[in-house]
């Protein structure tokens, strides 16, 4: 007979039962039973629960996630209609002024038309220079968002260059810029590097940090923003600062937690950095604020392709 | 030694050690009391001795688990001074001042060294007393207990005071001097499972809500087929209760329902606002979890023993376990003492009992806290 189990051993020696003594009555053999089926049926009960909290716990674990994803998306759908919101407002105002020229250069023209002399030429010839610069800068301006926005094969990820994406965003931003006097640098590099990702959702990133540093900087005294792209094993790092003085410790972080903001209220969602981090930490980089910098610095990190 | 109806006490009182620096530790079932004459024998064998104890689920003696028992402990001590400081407790409202008047007197004891807090089970607010006593009480000092208990009857718990068993009373022994080691260790041996909840309503112990979802409604899905044996079977998923999100907290039991108001009962209160995360464990994991406890009190010994110094041959584990680890723990229940003694050193004897919760020293908080549902060791050993 093999060794009996510890347990079986102390039920045996609870009532002086061993190999050799067997129950003197009923009442000890009962007994003796009922204390074996008592571990028999504790020990079920324990698999039982064991395996409902695993089953249970790991169904609300999935639900939990499932909610939360589902809330995030709701979240970068409502940034993204933000975003929208914010480009529709920029384009607005860069075919608000072209059209306004073409307005005022038109009514010249019917004027001129209606007084026509010879003299008057010239004026024509002027203005309808004018109204073809207008309309093509209107239709570049287009042509831009139609290449960040629009274009429905930019939603999907692809390999594009980032030096093409950063001055698409740039001439994009460039009417907001100049109309609040801000001073632009791009340090890029010759070489053409590419990235994996979907553009739109990297010039979204990029276009929160202008719409960050045009308010940070407009009523400042030194009004510039400043963009270095550098490239460090295989890294690619768009450097972007504005001469707003940083950002306080207890902020730092704060600023990638969603709906915190600096901002005024009304003015910011508290959304855009906490969604930027995320797209980019999607595409394998790292969104960081330089706290090294004197001035207000972020760092994308995103691997490179090329 | 011990004492049953059956049997009588196991063996003569070995009165040569009663002396005015001895302590006996008695662990009794809640039906004796000062009447009976099993404790007038023991009192009456050791007039000068203090007697330090509490009315207990089942008694500890030994690696056995006794019923309906007296268990005793007789430690006589040559280079250790000890005190009982006993204080009643006029309401469970009043637990938090009861505490501290206590610590307050405590305060000035710069000598005082450790200190087991032994108090009626049923009438405090164990948490709060402690807060209380905490208050005052010289930081360095190492504190441990338990709460007196009385199984599933939940009627009558007491502590002794001055040879008189007494409801409603706190009693605390303690330790000074430096050539003693009173050590303490705890272990629970419960492991946490599943999303972190928030307690969104709570009254003291009683939790109604959990993530604004009725509190029994979410044990009743966990128990399934068992939620009909609600609340013993709650014993099988205490709560981890923390202040604050993702922290290591204490842990709670269930011990019973409301089902009109839809809320559990706990051994312990469950502020509103904080984080509570469902435990579970298995008779491995539990019996584990005392081996644990008693190994890292052996790792303290080692450490700390000084060279050129012979500690007693003899020393004293008081073991204090909750009744629900019995519960869960059934007949391997006697695994536990055993896995205790097994990682001390030999000859330490070992005297206890199944409490209704425990003071327990917390590494997570450097300092003593109210736990449900753990194996709570005091090692009492001195230098000769």
């Amino acid at each position: 007979m093999s060794e009996f189990h510890k347990l079986f051993n102390r039920q045996l020696k609870k009532l002086n039962l061993s190999k050799d003594h067997m129950p003197d009555n009923i009442e000890s053999w009962n007994q003796f039973l009922e204390n074996i089926n008592k571990v028999y049926l504790s020990h079920d009960k324990e698999r039982y629960l064991n395996f409902r909290s695993m089953e249970i716990s790991s169904e609300e674990m999935r639900d939990s996630f499932k909610t939360i994803q589902e809330q995030q998306e709701k979240i970068h759908s409502n940034v993204r209609l933000v975003a929208l919101g914010e480009m529709a407002g920029s384009i607005a105002h860069e075919i608000n002024n072209p059209l306004m020229i073409i307005l005022n250069h038109a009514k010249a023209i019917k004027k001129n038309i209606s007084e026509f002399e010879n003299e008057t030429v010239d004026s024509l010839n002027k203005s309808s220079d004018a109204i073809f610069r207008s309309t093509v800068r209107v239709v570049e301006v287009i042509k831009i968002m139609r290449n960040l926005w629009k274009i429905p094969g930019n939603m999907e990820n692809g390999r594009f260059s980032i030096q093409q994406l950063i001055e698409d965003t740039l001439r994009f931003n460039q009417g907001r810029l100049i109309s609040a006097g801000i001073t632009m640098e791009y340090k890029k590099i010759d070489t053409e590097l590419y990235i994996n990702c979907s553009l739109i959702q990297i010039s979204q990133v990029l276009n929160s940090l202008f719409t960050n540093s045009i308010d940070a900087v407009m009523n400042l005294e030194k009004k510039w923003i400043k963009i270095d792209l550098v490239c460090e094993k295989k890294i690619i790092k768009i450097i972007f600062t504005d001469s707003s003085g940083g950002i306080s410790r207890d902020d730092q972080f704060k600023i990638f937690q969603p709906f915190f903001t600096t901002k005024d209220v009304g003015k910011g969602t508290g959304l855009s950095l906490s969604l930027s981090k995320s797209i980019i930490n999607q595409y394998g980089g790292d969104f960081q604020y330089d706290e090294s910098s004197i001035n207000t610095s972020f760092i994308i990190s995103l691997p490179c392709c090329s | 030694m011990s004492y049953s109806e059956k049997i009588g006490w196991n063996i003569s009182f070995p009165e040569a050690l009663d002396s005015i620096n001895s302590v006996i530790f008695v662990f009794a079932a809640p039906v004796f009391d000062e009447k009976s004459n099993a404790l007038k024998e023991l009192f009456n064998a050791f007039p000068q001795s203090h007697f330090f104890g509490c009315s207990s689920s089942h008694e500890i003696f030994g690696k056995s688990i006794l019923e309906d028992s007296i268990s005793v402990a007789v430690v006589k001590f040559n280079n250790t001074k000890i005190k009982i400081k006993n204080m009643p407790i006029e309401s469970i409202e009043l637990s938090y001042q009861t505490g501290l008047a206590l610590g307050r007197g405590m305060s000035t004891d710069i000598h005082m060294k450790a200190a087991i807090v032994l108090a009626d089970g049923l009438n405090v607010d164990a948490s709060t007393l402690l807060k209380g006593l905490k208050e005052n009480l010289p930081s360095h000092v190492n504190l441990s207990g338990g709460l007196a208990s009385d199984g599933d009857a939940f009627i009558n718990t007491w502590v002794l005071v001055d040879k008189k068993v007494e409801n409603k009373f706190v009693s605390v022994l303690c330790f000074y001097g430096e050539n003693n080691q009173v050590l303490s260790e705890f272990e629970g041996g419960w492991e946490f499972f599943g999303l972190e909840r928030r307690v969104t309503k709570s009254k003291g112990n009683i939790l109604y809500e959990l993530n604004n979802l009725p509190a029994l409604d979410l044990y009743k899905k966990y128990l399934g087929i068992y939620a009909d044996e609600l609340p013993e079977s709650g014993v099988y998923f205490p709560l981890q209760i923390c202040k604050e999100t993702k922290e290591v907290g204490v842990i709670r039991a269930v011990i019973g329902v409301d089902e009109h108001e839809k809320s559990l009962i706990f051994a312990g209160d469950i502020p509103e606002g904080s984080y509570a995360k469902m435990m579970r464990s298995n008779v491995d994991l539990l019996i584990e979890g005392a081996a644990e406890a008693a190994s890292s009190i052996a790792n303290n010994l080692k450490k700390s023993q000084k060279k050129d110094t012979n500690t007693n041959d003899n020393s004293l584990v008081v073991t204090i376990s909750c009744e629900g680890r019995k519960r869960l723990l059934g007949q391997n229940c006697e695994e536990e003492l055993e896995a205790v003694l097994s990682e001390l050193p030999l000859n330490t004897l070992q005297i206890g009992f199944y409490s209704y919760g425990e003071f327990s020293p917390s590494k997570e908080f450097n300092s003593c806290e109210f736990h449900n549902q753990t194996m709570t060791l005091t090692y009492i050993s001195e230098e000769l």
